[in-house]
């Protein structure tokens, strides 16, 4: 009998019966246990203090787990050194809630910073901030700073700066959390984009009108449990008129 | 489109910078003058050193007088006629009257000099092997012409060559000084610039920067601030040594006459002194910069 020898691509995360706790108190997390494989799409649900925040900040290497492990991109991340942590996340773009937009730099430099730290060559960065910037609706405002600009627009520059380096892995947390329901589908049609480019998604959000509206997988926590629930609609040929409608608004 | 200099906008420090800025300017300003006055005391000291080093001055009183041993020889032709069998002698330099009078004239007045009876002085240069046996000389002299005087002049250039290598010590001290107050003030000025920026360093390490990279923005940050700062401070420090020179140039001249008194030499300098006083801006810019690295990187250790 001949044996395939099919070699599985890494994963690009796995958990390992996780607990997380913040010095005292119950955890916030535990046995939270999932793997994610390259080229996914998950939305992460639950109520607020459900541990969706403690478990996207595992991911980006902000807090390490206080049993279990945590293995992102085939290396345990207790093992990393300060080096290959910051290695590891010019690999993952994060958009976060409160956006972490740098006040004093416009918009194009916001956006160009992952770039410039990845080292990328200052005529490649001038060429493709714009015509990203020009994507997300935002060609007017490359030279505004951040406060002069909307939640909305805001929230765009986030988007826009965590997905310009073309990350492996992109974590949202809550990334239609300021916007109205048109630009929010105009925002999971990006996400959607990048995944079917190759980039491993997750989406932070409670918001599950929008979550029942794409079918992918959900990573659904509940008092620290996680629980994994299967996709189960694709979108209908409304929803996607719609989706393309509002992306040329 | 104006894309800036981002890498030196990424730390937030603009008011910091302009502190910086005047302070490594004022730094750089003093550290230069301190620098020229060590170098142009080390000048002066060479000089007069290897003008007097070795020079022995003869005052010969009443020289036209005749000798006490009789005869129509003058009392300054009988010490000529010593020093010409002294062995050692190199040169014999006869100081005219008149040229010893224009030397008197700004102290004592036209009228008074031309009045006194000055003595003649004679420069007597010897040979490297130096003066073997001044006494003997001196009992000589006295001896052909009572009352002359041989001065040997060591003894005050030692201590004015003490003074002076004092002054040159002194000076670069100054610059050590200043130096050390401006690196201190750039650790501070970093130090204080990582912590105001703890939220972007936090969010630049989560972007995937190494502390390699935020070090690498301070160290910007400071070089902004301190290269037009030194080169600032180098040019005003300069204009104010040529205005002093300048001035002291104009002062040379004694009533009217063309000679310059070469006693304090306007910045007596060769392009090696020059190159000394250029390193001083230049070693403040790059002092500045590894301390600015150094400081950050370290500070940066210690945020998580």
């Amino acid at each position: 009998m001949t044996q395939l020898n099919v070699e599985r691509p890494v994963l690009v995360l796995r958990f390992e019966d996780v607990e997380m706790r913040y010095t005292i108190g119950p955890p916030v997390l535990h046995g939270v246990h999932f793997e994610l494989d390259p080229n996914s799409f998950h939305f992460m649900t639950g109520k607020s203090g459900a541990g969706k925040s403690s478990l996207l900040r595992m991911i980006y290497l902000a807090l390490l787990p206080s049993r279990g492990r945590v293995v992102l991109f085939g290396r345990d991340t207790r093992t990393l050194s300060r080096d290959e942590i910051s290695r590891v996340r010019r690999r993952i773009g994060i958009v976060f809630q409160d956006f972490r937009l740098i006040e004093h730099l416009n918009v194009r430099e916001n956006v160009a910073l992952p770039l410039r730290i990845a080292g990328t060559r200052e005529s490649v960065i001038r060429r493709h901030v714009p015509e990203l910037l020009d994507w997300v609706g935002l060609a007017e405002h490359l030279n505004a700073l951040p406060r002069t600009l909307s939640g909305g627009q805001q929230q765009r520059v986030a988007i826009a700066r965590a997905v310009i380096a073309q990350p492996t892995l992109l974590l949202a947390d809550e990334p239609t959390g300021n916007v109205d329901d048109r630009i929010a589908h105009r925002l999971l049609y990006l996400f959607e984009e990048l995944h079917r480019a190759g980039t491993t998604v997750i989406v932070a959000t409670h918001n599950d009108a929008l979550v029942s509206r794409f079918p992918h997988a959900r990573l659904h926590l509940e008092e620290g449990h996680l629980k994994r629930l299967e996709g189960s609609r694709k979108p209908n040929a409304r929803t996607r008129q719609s989706l393309n409608q509002n992306d040329t608004q | 489109m104006n894309w800036g200099r981002q890498n030196e906008r990424m730390v937030n420090r603009r008011g910091s910078a302009v502190f910086l800025g005047w302070m490594i300017g004022s730094m750089v300003y003093m550290a230069v003058l301190a620098s020229v006055g060590a170098l142009y005391a080390q000048a002066i000291s060479k000089r007069w050193t290897s003008a007097l080093n070795g020079v022995v001055t003869i005052q010969v009183p009443e020289p036209d007088s005749p000798t006490l041993l009789g005869g129509k020889k003058t009392r300054l032709a009988a010490v000529l006629a010593v020093l010409r069998v002294t062995p050692g002698i190199r040169d014999v330099d006869l100081i005219k009257q008149d040229n010893g009078r224009t030397l008197l004239e700004p102290w004592l007045g036209k009228d008074l000099t031309a009045d006194l009876e000055l003595p003649t002085l004679i420069d007597l240069k010897f040979l490297a092997s130096g003066i073997n046996d001044l006494a003997a000389l001196r009992a000589r002299l006295n001896q052909a012409a009572p009352g002359t005087v041989a001065e040997d002049h060591r003894s005050w250039i030692t201590r004015v060559a003490a003074l002076t290598n004092a002054v040159n010590r002194g000076g670069w001290i100054i610059v050590l000084l200043v130096s050390t107050v401006a690196l201190v003030s750039v650790i501070f000025a970093v130090l204080s610039g990582v912590s105001a920026n703890r939220n972007i360093i936090g969010l630049l390490h989560l972007m995937g920067a190494g502390d390699s990279y935020v070090a690498r923005q301070f160290q910007g940050h400071v070089l902004s601030a301190t290269l037009p700062a030194c080169i600032f401070g180098a040019a005003f420090a300069t204009a104010t040594i040529f205005a002093i020179a300048s001035l002291s140039i104009d002062a040379s001249p004694v009533d009217g006459s063309s000679a310059t008194l070469e006693v304090v030499p306007a910045l007596p300098f060769d392009i090696e002194d020059w190159g000394i006083v250029a390193c001083v801006p230049i070693g403040f810019t790059i002092l500045t910069m590894i301390t600015a690295r150094l400081a950050a990187t370290i500070a940066l250790r210690r945020i998580s």
